[in-house]
């Protein structure tokens, strides 16, 4: 069995090498598709957590606060769950920030040494663990940031929930495109292995008829024919890994060559696990498609029955 | 061996190929089966090989009812059939080795025990020369003596051959005959379809004349 489906494998290769290199071609290219749609998924997630990571919640606090309530509401806040970090920042650091920041916009706001002329009020900046996800940490935000503004001596309390909502909106319409992408790839795919194993079998048709005739069972027969097709997928998939990754070596040599200098340290490749799943998609794609084709196949039982196998 | 008992063959269309037909052929005999063309011969093989069933009555093979055998036991009961074509059916691109080698790989036997057994039946036929041939570098007898050789390959109860020398001469005629006779020497029922009347006669041999898919002959 192994020695003929060596030779069948060669004999496609060698025998009908243009569909062969074909269907390679079109499979790397649909299964590249993927990997860049998953490639582009995973960059915007990674992004969106390394900036998600410096969220960080802002309570402002009541002018004039005395310092043991500060002191208990900043132990409060700090016993809260999910919170990292509690900064007391002072009207003082406030203001020093903000001339830092911005006093050259307006050299003469906040020049009085007198404490009651600062308008800035003192803030507890809050951080909260890195090591939870965008979607998790929008909504953890938003109740945090509920309870601290019910907190007394709490004026006000906001987390940039404008852009951050704004960010995990995107990302779900992304996932959707992306889902639908795949299933879009998946349809293609299956066509693409499908529609080449059955010009191999309308090939080898002759072929199917003798070795019924000698006695092979359906499931040798269609064997080959799998094996051919997994093969494909999974040979489709391996080129399609290393076009995707000269494709993003190419964009990102782009950006950075343009001055985009971050993205040449942001490590932005397709990852370990994104690689597997190409893989396995392809190997996949090639056993379903070429098993829809050959289902049939080697069911010649009686002449009337089985009128075609295609 | 083989036996036919008030079969009756009607296609799809209304043709009905066979009528009433009713024979048997005991273990180790050699038939000639002849007839005009659309006599039913062909027909009467592939019912024989279970490509087809017939409409009624009973066709019974090596021991098995045709009719009542499962989709899944057709390539087992097909192993105790060697089948022969006018037109080889052999596979192209293979050598003449990996052809005859065919009935044995698909049963998964030993590469020693293939290699034995395909060396022995091509020395059978005179081609252990040309076993790296391929069919198309063959004479219409060499191909045929292949085709004979891949029927024999793995010993089969029953031989049957349809038109085996439609394409030959006189002369490889005679040898593919001669080489059928040996098989049936060896035990097996070889049944062989015909057009050619004056072998018939030479070979004297029971013949069963077919015509509008009736028997009109049995001697």
């Amino acid at each position: 069995m192994n020695n003929y489906v060596l030779n069948h494998l060669k004999k496609t290769i060698t025998d009908h090498s243009a569909t062969f290199l074909a269907t390679l071609f079109s499979m790397s290219v649909v299964l590249s598709c993927l990997s860049l749609i998953l490639l582009a998924r995973q960059n915007l997630v990674r992004l969106a957590e390394t900036w998600g990571q410096d969220s960080e919640i802002t309570a402002y606090l009541e002018d004039g606060l005395p310092s043991k309530e500060q002191k208990e509401l900043e132990q409060k806040i700090q016993a809260m769950d999910h919170v990292k970090q509690v900064q007391f920042v002072s009207k003082t650091d406030a203001a020093k920030k903000f001339l830092e920041r911005m006093g050259h916009l307006s050299p003469d706001f906040l020049q009085s040494d007198k404490p009651e002329e600062n308008p800035l009020p003192a803030t507890f900046d809050i951080k909260i663990s890195a090591d939870i996800s965008l979607t998790e940490r929008i909504d953890i935000l938003k109740q945090l940031a509920t309870q601290i503004s019910e907190y007394s001596g709490v004026s006000d309390v906001t987390f940039g929930q404008g852009w951050i909502e704004s960010w995990g909106r995107f990302l779900q319409k992304f996932n959707l495109a992306t889902l639908f992408a795949v299933g879009v790839v998946l349809v293609i795919g299956l066509l693409i292995i499908g529609n080449a194993t059955r010009v191999s079998m309308e090939r080898r048709l002759e072929e199917v008829e003798v070795l019924e005739l000698v006695g092979a069972t359906r499931r040798w027969i269609q064997r080959p024919f799998l094996i051919e097709g997994a093969l494909l997928g999974l040979g489709s998939a391996l080129f399609s890994l290393i076009l995707s990754m000269f494709l993003n070596k190419a964009v990102l040599g782009y950006f950075s060559s343009a001055g985009w200098m971050w993205i040449e340290n942001s490590r932005i490749e397709l990852s370990m696990s994104s690689a597997i799943v190409i893989l396995l998609t392809g190997l996949g794609f090639g056993l379903l498609g070429s098993y829809f084709c050959v289902r049939k196949i080697g069911g010649r039982n009686f002449q009337g029955e089985m009128d075609s196998y295609v | 061996m083989i036996e036919f008992h008030h079969t009756y063959k009607a296609y799809s269309n209304g043709y009905k190929a066979l009528r009433d037909v009713t024979f048997k052929i005991g273990k180790g005999e050699f038939v000639f089966l002849t007839g005009p063309s659309g006599a039913g011969k062909t027909t009467m093989f592939k019912l024989i090989s279970a490509y087809d069933r017939p409409t009624s009555g009973n066709v019974r093979v090596a021991g098995r009812e045709i009719s009542l055998l499962k989709p899944r036991e057709l390539p087992f009961f097909r192993r105790h059939v060697g089948v022969v074509y006018q037109d080889f059916r052999l596979l192209r691109n293979r050598t003449v080795f990996e052809n005859v080698a065919l009935p044995l790989v698909v049963r998964g036997e030993s590469t020693l025990s293939i290699e034995r057994r395909v060396m022995d039946v091509l020395d059978q036929v005179s081609l252990f020369s040309k076993k790296d041939c391929l069919p198309l570098e063959m004479s219409g007898g060499e191909q045929q003596r292949v085709a004979i050789a891949r029927a024999l390959v793995h010993q089969p109860e029953v031989l049957i051959a349809d038109e085996p020398t439609g394409n030959l001469d006189p002369t490889l005629t005679n040898e593919i005959i001669a080489l059928l006779e040996k098989a049936n020497a060896r035990g097996t029922t070889v049944f062989v379809a015909t057009h050619d009347h004056d072998l018939v006669k030479r070979k004297k041999a029971r013949r069963i004349d077919i015509n509008l898919g009736e028997i009109q002959l049995d001697q």
